[in-house]
């Protein structure tokens, strides 16, 4: 039986949705369009990868269900093998673009031996995600069996396009509500570590699992209890900054703050001493955001700089950046990246040495092992480059602007700066993904 | 040729009713076009092995749901660290829907999981099992979420008060002013992320 506020509820959306706009015109010429890039990237695909499946089959199937009917998906192989193309054999010559008017070489002329190019699926079709670097070539990736559901891990040469399955990881909790499926792999000390979160009853815990680099069995290493938090989308607390350093695994409470190790061979878990609302930026140091930026814009006087005090964990030293008159800046250990009228910045932690490395739709947050930042090229839609804030030198990630419509320019596919270490630049286009070992850039 | 006039056919016979259903799972219609394009895109790849299923329709719904909340799990960190105005953005296109009950606006406040919860079992009229199947998640699940969700809405909610039927002006991605153009502007397509 229904209540009144169920019923109101029911009338409530109803009325909404009567209100809704209609589509735009031309949605069906839009989607067959979008839909033929890809494909026809796809397509390149195919004719560019030599798959080879070698080995056994390992594991069971599993099912995914898609609109109340199963999928068998293949089980994933243990071993497989793929030629890579170069991107310039994939997307064969782009336009050039200028940055302060000076040509951008591409970053397959610039750094050869830290671009690599993948496909976008394994060859039984599988999409994958990459999590990281092991060590200089080889990618450490994940398939899912479903929905953001991580089941094997891989270790995949990236010399001679060889993958191996690394293990598979343990079946999630059954009987609670996950609420972060694994999350947050990391390398270290020859281990590889993850977490996820669910809620059991009125707790929300999180597990830390570790798993040998070299393969074999995943054991859970701890487990504990997350703080209820109140913000939007959120119902409980979430780590952040997992890695692992002089054999501890470290982390910290994304919303609530608080540094926190476990040894790898197992014990308690420890605080860091006065580490109380403070935040893994890039271990050992940590810092203060203070406060959610929420509403920050980049017109506002004075401005904001997060993670202003540094603390180094290991030698207690102690960093202070300048402070900004104007936009929101993000301060690592050497240098500060800022955003000030929709002008992205880059100095010193005290201040010194500031150039503009970009505007318009390009933002860049952090600057990757204190070296290396995402800029844009010259004109009003630029398209990102790598800077390499000590050289100077700009990198073209050949990644262009759609010509057909304003449409295609907001499918721009995003590039990051991700992995535990902040070594791995990844991004996709026409098919091929294009992943960039940072920490490989002599 | 023919599944392809047969895709087009369905888009144009329900893209109306697909919109209005992206509509009520985003709050908004910026997000609500974006859902059901990538929605039928996949729709459209996947359209030989859906059309002999007979429910392409229950394929963009649920895509459009799963994705939806997938969206959610990948920008929720940029959200509490980024410095996206697009909180804004969103009272802006609230304020189109004149609702004396409270129930919209207070809608907006749900995280998604739940609202999509509430939007399948209040909007699309769909069993706890249903619910559940469609969004990956157990049961319990499913009435925990709804009932969380509820227990949030009744602290606003003004009985008695209904939704005002003012239509929503149309609006186009180009035609928007202010804020939203401001978000736009600042979409982290390039970022950077995680904390370094």
């Amino acid at each position: 039986m229904s209540t009144e506020l169920e019923d109101a509820l029911a009338r409530t959306l109803e009325q909404a949705a009567a209100a809704a706009p209609p589509p735009a015109p031309g949605l069906t010429d839009q989607i067959d369009r979008r839909y033929r890039r890809r494909r026809r990237a796809q397509g390149v695909m195919a004719g560019a990868a030599v798959l080879a499946l070698a080995g056994g089959v390992i594991g069971t199937g599993h099912w995914l269900t898609v609109g109340g009917e199963a999928d068998r998906i293949q089980p994933a192989a243990s071993r497989f093998s793929i030629e890579m193309p170069t991107a310039v054999s994939v997307l064969g010559t782009v336009t050039p673009v200028t940055r302060n008017g000076q040509q951008v070489p591409s970053i397959e002329e610039i750094w050869p031996d830290a671009v690599h190019t993948l496909p976008q699926q394994l060859p039984d079709g599988r999409d994958y995600q990459i999590l990281g670097f092991i060590d200089a070539t080889t990618l450490l990736i994940s398939t899912e069996s479903s929905f953001e559901n991580t089941d094997r891990l891989y270790h995949w040469d990236l010399q001679t396009g060889e993958a191996v399955a690394i293990g598979d990881l343990p079946a999630l909790p059954e009987g609670v509500d996950i609420d972060t499926y694994p999350s947050g792999f990391a390398v270290g000390d020859g281990v590889i570590v993850w977490w996820f979160s669910y809620r059991q009853g009125d707790q929300a815990r999180a597990e830390i699992w570790t798993m040998p680099v070299t393969g074999g069995e995943a054991s859970r290493l701890t487990t504990i209890d997350l703080p209820e938090v109140e913000i939007e989308g959120w119902t409980a607390d979430m780590l952040e900054g997992l890695g692992i350093a002089d054999g501890q695994v470290h982390w910290s409470l994304q919303a609530s703050g608080g540094v926190y190790q476990v040894p790898l061979n197992g014990g308690e878990v420890t605080q860091v001493p006065d580490s109380d609302g403070y935040h893994i930026v890039a271990w050992p140091w940590i810092g203060t955001p203070e406060e959610p930026l929420e509403g920050w814009t980049s017109q506002q006087t004075p401005g904001v700089v997060v993670n202003r005090e540094l603390r180094n964990v290991e030698t207690g030293e102690q960093r202070t950046a300048a402070e900004a008159e104007q936009g929101v800046w993000f301060c690592g250990p050497e240098l500060c990246a800022g955003l000030v009228d929709n002008v992205n910045y880059v100095r010193n932690r005290d201040g010194s040495d500031q150039q503009a490395v970009g505007s318009g739709m390009t933002f860049t947050e952090y600057i990757a092992l204190d070296r290396f930042a995402l800029a844009s090229s010259d004109g009003e839609h630029g398209v990102p480059l790598l800077l390499d804030l000590q050289t100077g030198t700009a990198a073209d990630l050949l990644l262009r602007w759609g010509e057909e419509d304003e449409e295609e320019a907001q499918t721009l596919p995003g590039v990051t700066i991700r992995g535990a270490d902040q070594t791995l630049l990844a991004w996709d286009v026409e098919g091929m993904r294009f992943v960039v070992n940072l920490g490989a850039i002599g | 040729m023919e599944d392809l006039e047969s895709f087009e056919d369905f888009v144009h016979a329900r893209a109306n009713a697909l919109l209005r259903y992206g509509f009520v799972l985003t709050g908004n219609p910026h997000d609500a076009e974006d859902l059901l394009q990538e929605g039928l895109i996949r729709l459209r790849r996947a359209w030989p092995r859906v059309q002999n299923k007979n429910d392409p329709e229950q394929y963009v719904r649920t895509t459009m749901a799963r994705m939806h909340i997938s969206l959610w799990r990948k920008l929720r960190r940029e959200r509490l660290f980024g410095v996206l105005p697009d909180r804004g953005h969103t009272d802006a296109e609230l304020t189109r829907i004149n609702d004396d009950s409270g129930l919209w606006q207070a809608l907006a406040s749900l995280p998604r999981k739940q609202r999509a919860v509430l939007v399948l079992r209040y909007y699309e009229e769909l069993s706890d099992g249903e619910i559940a199947e469609l969004l990956g998640i157990s049961r319990g699940t499913v009435r925990s979420q709804i009932s969380r969700a509820l227990e949030k809405l009744r602290a606003t909610w003004r009985p008695g008060e209904g939704l005002a039927s003012k239509p929503l002006t149309p609006q186009r991605r180009n035609g928007v002013e202010g804020l939203a153009s401001e978000r736009t502007r600042l979409e982290p397509l390039v970022s950077i992320e995680g904390r370094i």
